[in-house]
């Protein structure tokens, strides 16, 4: 594997500023690296590699009469394989949309193109991000294990190196999962921050896009190439973009940080899990930050708020589809879409009435403890083996494996909150996990100054599966 | 999420569930019928959860905002 690979995305970036690399040369890396693990861990639905080399040309050409855009000018991701690319083949992992090309980009797309990003090629995702069937793509942790999705294809392309960042789409932890499984960085930024034009929906009011990385500054480094207004989403948000950058290594002294624990630390949390958490938590009381104990009895209703608003808002966009093209889901997406036209009105405005509830508790939270960021773990386990999904834990804790990975990271999105995942441990089995850390609305930076602050005293994101040095 | 969730004791007829998809133009097989009433049953499980808290003064955001109705 080439070293070039194994250096995060600032590094290259630095790099690309001293003439030190070019970015040819990060594309060529990228692609000898898909060339070696894709026959295995088959992150990607489709490699652009003579467009991704062109644009690389083009970027080295650029840089050198005109000086580099910005700290993403040259550099290779991908995307999840549900956003829009003009011109190129876009299927959301679904056979419904097979051979689909749009002819516009998503906004996100747009703007990290502008910002002279090189799209390397599109991440498997599970079929319209539902998370219920079985994408190709293995995590190079286990190949046996579930990668986590839906961003699935993103995790493993950034984890297996092929990719220096990618982006994902979360409507309950669609990005944080995929990103506590694989050992690395993953952000669902404020609901509203990031234009979801483009974007094929889940479900409206939960959708949301975001970077998945190997280190917190180039997580801030990918959202800042890709958030701000956009008139064409009507969800997104009039709100300045701040340099997210700015103050990553200001620490955490006098910083207060919240953590809930009735809910989130519950039985079913592993004890690996549990222990590594308390020890972050601890981390950050030694290096200056108070924490503060809530409680958020709400969270009781915030899986079934999310999953019924989930069923009928994306039972709504299928709506013609289910009915065109029906034979050619998956039968268990169907399952989910045919639901959804099942529910009551009134079951989904109820959801939409428990979901502000718990909104409106955890702003509280925030303001009556002067929180700056809430903490727990990113998943009460770290995976599980993929044909266990559905069964019953085999710990025996009375909760499927699916289940348990959805526990932590609905709340989120029902909340429209930034949260981050990022790693902080290795179970004895060889499985990474992260934590979650939660923040104010529109405030990443918070959430990412926070993050750094451990990232910078643990080396868990340096980490890497054994699996590749193989390939 | 729901799918994992034990069924509630109360029974819902497969052809029922059936007949109503048909009617909304939802083709679906006897088998497919059986799997959505399971489904359906624990739908109708989750919402009883929701009993627990007073719902009555919350108001549901078709548009939503993370900050809340101020947020602009």
């Amino acid at each position: 594997m080439s070293e070039l690979t194994d250096l995060s995305l600032s590094e290259v970036s630095d790099m690309l500023d001293a003439g030190a690399v070019s970015a040819l040369e990060l594309v060529e890396a990228n692609l000898r690296a898909i060339e070696k693990t894709e026959p295995v861990l088959q992150a990607y639905a489709s490699v652009w590699d003579e467009d991704a080399l062109e644009a690389a040309r083009q970027a080295d050409a650029a840089i050198a009469s005109g000086g580099r855009r910005g700290p993403l000018h040259g550099i290779p991701i991908g995307l999840k394989d549900n956003i829009y690319t003009a011109g190129k083949v876009t299927e959301s992992g679904s056979r419904v949309m097979a051979g689909f090309v749009p002819d516009y980009d998503a906004s996100c797309a747009r703007l990290l193109k502008a910002a002279g990003a090189i799209i390397i090629g599109k991440t498997h995702c599970h079929e319209f991000a539902y998370g219920v069937n079985t994408p190709p793509s293995r995590s190079p942790w286990n190949t046996e294990v579930y990668p986590g999705g839906s961003s699935i294809g993103s995790g493993v392309a950034v984890a297996s190196r092929s990719s220096f960042g990618a982006l994902g789409t979360d409507t309950g932890g669609s990005i944080r999962v995929p990103a506590s499984i694989n050992n690395l960085v993953g952000m669902k930024a404020t609901y509203g921050r990031v234009s979801i034009y483009g974007v094929v929906p889940v479900a409206w009011s939960l959708d949301h896009v975001g970077p998945m990385t190997r280190t917190v500054k180039d997580n801030a480094l990918l959202l800042g190439g890709m958030a701000g207004y956009d008139p064409k989403d009507p969800t997104s948000a009039k709100q300045p973009v701040p340099d997210f950058c700015a103050g990553l290594e200001d620490g955490v002294a006098g910083l207060r940080i919240g953590v809930e624990r009735d809910y989130f630390f519950y039985d079913g949390v592993i004890d690996e899990i549990r222990e590594s958490v308390e020890a972050v938590i601890a981390a950050y009381q030694a290096a200056g930050a108070e924490i503060v104990d809530i409680s958020l009895p709400e969270l009781e209703i915030t899986q079934d708020a999310l999953f019924t608003i989930v069923l009928c808002e994306g039972s709504s966009y299928h709506r013609k589809l289910i009915r065109a093209h029906g034979d050619l889901y998956d039968p268990a997406t169907r399952a989910i879409v045919q639901l959804g036209e099942l529910v009551p009105a009134t079951h989904y405005l109820a959801a939409q009435q428990a979901r502000a509830l718990y909104r409106d508790a955890l702003n509280r939270a925030f303001a009556e403890h002067r929180l700056d960021a809430t903490l727990w773990p990113t998943m009460p386990i770290p995976t599980a083996p993929l044909d266990k999904l559905n069964d019953l834990r085999a710990d025996g804790y009375p909760e499927t494996p699916i289940t348990s990975m959805c526990h932590h990271t609905f709340n989120a999105n029902l909340a429209g909150l930034p949260a981050l995942s990022l790693p902080c441990g290795i179970t004895e089995a060889g499985l990474p996990f992260g934590f979650q850390l939660t923040g104010r609305a529109f405030d990443e930076a918070m959430v990412y100054r926070i993050a750094r602050a451990y990232e910078r005293e643990h080396d868990w994101h340096t980490r890497k599966a054994d699996l590749l040095a193989g390939l | 999420m729901s799918y994992g969730r034990a069924s509630s004791d109360e029974t819902l007829d497969s052809d029922v569930v059936q007949a109503l998809a048909n009617k909304m133009g939802l083709a679906i097989s006897p088998e497919e019928a059986q799997v959505l009433t399971s489904l359906l049953m624990n739908q109708m499980a989750a919402f009883q959860s929701f009993d627990s808290f007073d719902l009555q003064d919350a108001v549901p955001a078709p548009i939503f905002r993370a900050k809340g109705a101020s947020d602009e």
